[in-house]
């Protein structure tokens, strides 16, 4: 018994030190765990106060990307003569890559509402490429501009700009950042302003007749034709584009011959070909009754040629602008049987231009064709309210 | 023999188990004191950084008037880079520091351009304490950015 006895003191020593070593390694890693995963005072209040400064950050980044946009606007207005790049219609044309305010007659000076709109147009396209290169909020929000003096533009995000607070809300991803492209930016939905609707006004009092003349035999709106005139000459019978386009709906040449306005001189004409002149002898372009009724003609055509679907008009307008078979290429890339006119048009592109040879040459054009259709349906809608009286 | 080994044994065994009872007390006394230090030290120099940040963004939006305009440091920044002089900068930051240095001493300015940096500080500082520092970007016309660094020495 005795021997038992101190051979168990050693073992009850070491057992306590065991012992004592697993309490307190448990004791140091629940207390560790504890510690970590309960939140410290203030920690809330902290990520509040950190996502307040990254808003402050991104707030400041965007007041100095709006002072850059605006100022950089006021440059490229000027640089575009008041007008939206080359996408404008009421110009008077482009030379050396400068839109002119006067061409043979014509007066094209922008009003203080196009310099209005090419103002806030270029500031909203400018500060786009700035906050795309913003990575920590992201400030693609929509933003409307007014200005408030010749000198001022005021702009504010449409809707408040969001972010989680930091941490807090784990679940809530940033939205990716992503920027419309410049091409979205295109006028989709013109108003026609004050200046336009009275223009449209003048043309049916001196053209409204004649167009509805043409309507009747042709079987075209008559809106759709006054529009048109609108948007391609202003309602007037003399005008001549930059690319020698002519008269009241600004035939060119070949469609000018095909629909009886100009002869053709030449062993190629009416065929595939080079040994051919146009509008030699004969061009009455200028005449504005034969070209409203030629206008009557070509439209007959070109409706028909999209008879089966359903933004029929708008394909009509677009193949006017474009020609008819790029609009139809680019209906056919949509592999759709009845494609609207906006997938359409996102699939108009400049692959499809292939009488320009200059890649900026094709990539206006589609710009151009964009642009055209909003503002013909624009400008066919103030006539058909003018016309209602 | 025998019998007085094991009466000698018994001792040693109590006593250093006994000495290892206490070590181990006291290790695991600083293991948690430190593990507890460790989780509250971050809480400060985080709330140091939103100090830094709150220099810097007084600093960005100070008013200053340059040739007869009105405009903020961070306009003033821009228009610098864009005009390539940065003289105007330099003494209106210097002039900014000196008006706070009786309050807010220490805090130094590095205005970092796509092509040169412009340090305004008040004496050369050996090494930055990232946690006494922030940092904010502005644009530039050529889509670059220009970034600005506010930062304490290291005491």
């Amino acid at each position: 018994m005795r021997k038992n006895k101190k051979a168990a003191v050693p073992v009850w020593s070491i057992s306590l030190v065991i012992m004592t070593l697993i309490v307190l390694t448990t004791a140091t890693i629940y207390l560790n765990v504890k510690v970590r995963s309960v939140p410290r005072v203030g920690e809330s209040q902290q990520q509040v106060f950190e996502t307040a400064v990254i808003a402050e950050r991104a707030l400041l980044f965007l007041d100095s990307a709006a002072f850059l946009s605006a100022r950089q606007a006021v440059i490229d207005a000027a640089f575009d003569g008041g007008y939206i790049s080359d996408q404008e219609e009421e110009n008077c044309g482009i030379y050396l890559g400068f839109n002119m305010w006067t061409t043979e007659g014509a007066e094209c000076y922008p009003g203080s509402e196009n310099i209005k709109r090419t103002l806030t147009y270029y500031t909203d396209a400018n500060l786009r490429k700035y906050v795309y290169g913003y990575e920590e909020v992201d400030l693609s929000a929509e933003y409307r501009y007014a200005i408030i003096s010749p000198m001022i533009i005021v702009g504010g995000a449409v809707e408040n700009i969001q972010m989680p607070i930091k941490q807090l809300v784990k679940e809530v991803k940033l939205p990716v950042i992503g920027v419309p492209l410049y091409e979205e930016l295109i006028i989709q939905k013109y108003e026609v302003p004050a200046s336009g609707k009275e223009m449209v006004k003048k043309i049916y009092e001196n053209y409204g007749d004649l167009l509805g003349k043409a309507s009747n035999m042709h079987g075209v709106p008559e809106e759709l034709l006054g529009g048109v005139i609108a948007q391609e000459s202003k309602g007037n019978p003399y005008a001549v584009s930059p690319t020698g386009c002519k008269g009241i709906a600004q035939f060119c040449a070949p469609t000018a011959y095909q629909y009886g306005l100009c002869d053709c001189v030449g062993p190629d004409c009416g065929r595939e070909g080079r040994n051919k002149k146009y509008c030699v002898n004969q061009d009455d372009r200028f005449d504005y009754e034969k070209s409203i009724d030629a206008e009557g003609k070509y439209y007959k055509y070109l409706l028909g040629r999209f008879v089966n679907y359903n933004d029929q008009e708008k394909f009509a307008i677009a193949s006017y602008n474009a020609g008819e078979g790029v609009i139809k290429s680019a209906i056919r890339k949509t592999g759709k049987q009845d494609p609207s006119w906006e997938e359409v048009s996102a699939h108009l592109t400049p692959d499809l231009i292939t009488y320009f040879r200059k890649d900026t040459e094709k990539a206006n054009k589609v710009k151009e064709v964009k642009t055209y259709v909003a503002r013909v349906t624009g400008y066919k809608e103030v006539y058909e309210v003018t016309a209602l009286g | 023999m025998r019998k007085n080994k094991k009466a000698i044994t018994a001792p040693i065994v109590d006593f250093w188990a006994i000495v290892a009872f206490i070590l181990l007390i006291i290790l695991f006394y600083f293991i948690i004191r430190v593990s507890v230090a460790e989780g509250a030290k971050p809480m400060e120099d985080r709330a140091e950084s939103l100090n830094a940040y709150g220099f810097l963004n007084s600093y960005l939006r100070s008013p200053v008037t340059v040739d007869g305009r009105e405009m903020q440091i961070s306009q003033l920044i821009i228009d610098s880079h864009y005009k390539k002089d940065y003289s105007a900068l330099k003494q209106e930051t210097e002039k900014m520091l000196d008006n706070l240095r009786t309050s807010v001493s220490g805090w130094n300015i590095d205005v970092i351009f796509p092509d040169n940096e412009l340090s305004v500080h008040t004496y050369t500082v050996a090494f930055r304490k990232p946690e006494l520092q922030a940092t904010a970007i502005l644009p530039t016309q050529d889509n670059d950015i220009i970034k600005i660094i506010v930062f304490k020495e290291s005491q």
